[in-house]
């Protein structure tokens, strides 16, 4: 009998319509624990080197962590994970919701999909039983509709649906899969390879349940795991989501403004969490499956041009990225530009991310309005924003290029123009300055998909941790120095392992973040809810080791050391305004103890043969 | 107040099956499809078992109550915060 975990995969293949059932080992769940775990390795042995992202070679993956669907506080997630059409690197994501406990519950581990099926199609997942199913009808609607034209055909069933917008079906790589409506799951263009497969939709009802290996050990841990939660971060959670943190970037000069010209922005009232509480948010805060800190809330837009216009799950990102990115500060252009790139399925970090690139492009006479569909492109146009979002999925005029990401454009809109363009290993920066907050430069870095925050997700610079972490993971109380560099490279190594980890282990980053997501704190809910024994030691491998399998991947499709960098402006420029005025980025001393921290050779980039040994991964490492 | 979490439908299945997952367990959690909008609602046949109430221990608002029959009037009629009385099992 399998405990914690379903015990396997479906394999479909869309080419043929053809389903297996592949059976998952105890010695591979100690391996790769779950979820990022288990894609990192089954991408590593289906997807070829140079593999066409948008070709039916590649593979798609959704998988839960070894917790997920649980008693587990914030156990909710699912993987998402393919090689990106964006950055040519694999981009593995995840995403919370309803759907990875449904499949946990409907008896699967994971989805891994192959193939290009011949006509638009969605999967019906009831269950153990799959189906395929004609989606011609379903094609060119957003993720609202379609998630009630597939509801409506079976009301009474309790469904979550992953899906693509728009911007997937057209294969643009900023497309994002998007899951219960407005979650969003695969930065670098997952949703493209969504679309190059003419899969528009998956729905999931799972009614089964997880058995637990020892219920008595694991009610105990969950306890005792959530009712810290609940100390640590249920109360900022419940007052403002995510988004309250917005003012802190701001103050500290790390609030990339209009296109990281600025580090600062002067309308941050505008976008403030203040702001929302108060004009737009129309209910208490909800809940994922199983979270306890809950972060998302319905908004409602009572005057201007979308008087009455109602969506859900904003976030700090949001507020930032059309926010300040954009220069914009009216909330109403901004929470329509987020909910309508939720409904066409199109990336809210890139997406506004390349929208300021073209801004810029615009401000410095590069693009003029015969280059824009005749659009003013000026700095916190809000109207000028929504209507390129709708162009960027579906490749309008400016926006066909504009949906293929800031080095594309760069490319297209010539010289000059891609110092503008902010990106690491071609995908957009986040909107949280790296001179205002250096170790998440060094986070962007050395993300192993591309500029992502949430690979490191250091939280040390801005008091998120206590001495005896920093000391863990550092050796070093002195990371919490905003603007010093030593012990940084450490830590981001640690926590890029420890993420891992998390991401395996199916639980949300916004509670693993310190205290409750070392290694020990999984353990008891691990080992009780799966009867696998493992040593804390053996946890953190698993996590380093998955780290290491997505650095080598990333090198064997061509990347090298000089790609682990920043953008010049963040390391030239120094900051605007602030606590970091005056600041540029310290990224050279953090990447060399990186390196050494990760035992990677400097020049090649891959794992030393010490490293490789330790984490059972030598058949990797060139000779 | 109900976030809509489901913790007390994993605690409950757990607690009688040693399982989570809503078929085991004796709440439901209904959310709507639209606003996100939830509500514990109890199953006759929680009235039948014999738990410790992880249900109210597990809910991250402590909107459920276990209570007998005489706070549970009183709780009902509070009309700044109605909980969800679930009946501690000496009063069944």
């Amino acid at each position: 009998m399998e405990f914690g975990y379903a015990g396997k995969a479906a394999v479909i293949n869309l080419d043929d319509q053809s389903i297996e059932h592949l059976q998952i080992e105890d010695s591979f769940k100690q391996k790769f624990i779950g979820g990022r775990g288990f894609i990192a390795k089954w991408l590593l042995d289906l997807v070829p080197i140079k593999t066409d992202a948008l070709s039916p070679e590649n593979v798609l993956i959704f998988a839960t962590g070894a917790l997920t669907g649980t008693l587990a506080a914030t156990s909710a997630r699912m993987s998402v994970g393919a090689k990106a059409p964006e950055t040519g690197i694999w981009s593995i994501g995840n995403v919370g919701g309803f759907m990875g406990a449904y499949l946990k519950k409907a008896g699967w581990d994971a989805l891994i999909i192959k193939g290009r099926a011949e006509t638009p199609t969605w999967l019906s997942v009831d269950d153990g039983e799959i189906k395929f199913h004609n989606a011609s009808r379903l094609w060119g609607m957003d993720t609202y509709a379609l998630d009630r034209a597939i509801k409506k055909n079976d009301p009474s069933k309790r469904m979550s649906i992953a899906c693509i917008g728009t911007a997937g079906e057209n294969l643009s790589h900023l497309a994002t899969i998007m899951v219960d409506r407005v979650r969003s799951a695969g930065r670098g263009g997952l949703g493209a390879v969504m679309g190059s497969k003419n899969l528009k939709a998956i729905a999931v009802n799972g009614s089964q349940s997880v058995p637990i290996y020892d219920p008595t050990k694991f009610m105990a841990a969950c306890a005792g795991y959530q009712k810290r939660s609940i100390q640590l971060y249920f109360r900022k959670r419940w007052e403002s989501g995510s988004y309250g943190a917005v003012t802190r970037y701001n103050t500290a000069g790390a609030l990339s403004t209009r296109n990281a010209q600025d580090t600062a922005f002067e309308g941050i009232d505008g976008i403030s969490a203040e702001t929302y509480n108060s004009r737009f948010k129309i209910e208490r805060m909800k809940a994922c499956f199983a979270c306890t800190i809950p972060c998302w809330t319905t908004f409602y837009i009572g005057s201007g041009d979308y008087k009455d216009f109602v969506g859900q799950n904003m976030n700090a990102t949001t507020f930032k990225e059309f926010g300040a990115r954009c220069g914009l500060s009216d909330m109403d252009q901004l929470l329509h530009a987020c909910a309508l790139s939720n409904r066409l399925g199109i990336d809210t970090i890139s997406a506004p991310a390349t929208i300021a690139f073209a801004m810029e492009c615009y401000q410095r006479g590069i693009l003029t309005e015969k280059d824009t569909d005749g659009l003013k492109l000026e700095w916190g146009n809000g109207p000028a924003i929504n209507v390129l979002i709708r162009k960027m999925a579906y490749r309008e005029g400016i926006g066909d290029v504009l949906s293929l990401g800031v080095v594309e454009s760069a490319k297209r809109f010539g010289p000059g123009s891609e110092k503008f363009a902010l990106h690491v290993k071609r995908m957009e920066t986040v909107a949280t300055d790296p001179r205002g907050q250096p170790s998440w430069g060094l986070g962007y870095a050395t993300s192993s998909r591309g500029a992502c925050h949430m690979r490191a997700y250091s939280n040390f610079e801005y008091k998120g941790m206590t001495d005896a972490e920093m000391m863990r993971i550092a050796g070093t109380t002195e990371i919490q120095e905003r603007f010093a560099h030593k012990g940084k490279g450490k830590a981001v190594a640690y926590l890029e392992n420890l993420r891992c980890v998390g991401d395996a282990m199916g639980l949300c980053h916004f509670l693993t973040r310190a205290e409750l997501g070392f290694q020990e704190a999984y353990l008891p809910m691990y080992q009780s809810a799966t009867g696998i024994e493992i040593t804390p030691e053996e946890l953190y491998a698993a996590g380093e080791r998955i780290y290491n399998i997505e650095r080598v991947a990333s090198l064997r499709e061509g990347l090298t050391p000089a790609d682990d960098t920043l953008p010049a402006r963040y390391l030239e420029e120094p900051a605007t305004g602030g606590d970091a005025k005056g600041k540029t980025c310290p990224l050279e001393p953090m990447l060399k103890e990186y390196y050494q921290a990760r035992n990677w050779d400097p020049v090649s980039g891959y794992p030393s043969h010490e490293k490789a040994v330790e984490l059972e991964i030598t058949d990797l490492i060139p000779n | 107040m109900c976030t809509g979490c489901q913790q007390c439908v994993n605690a409950c299945s757990l607690a009688l099956s040693g399982k989570c997952g809503q078929s085991e367990s004796m709440i439901r959690v209904p959310i709507h499809p639209e606003f996100g909008t939830s509500e514990p609602v109890i199953l006759a046949g929680c009235l039948e078992t014999d738990c410790n109430g992880e249900c109210v221990d597990f809910c991250p608002l402590s909107i459920l109550k276990l209570a007998g029959y005489k706070e549970i009037s009183a709780l009902l009629m509070n009309e700044k915060w109605s909980p969800v009385p679930v009946l501690s099992h000496g009063d069944v």
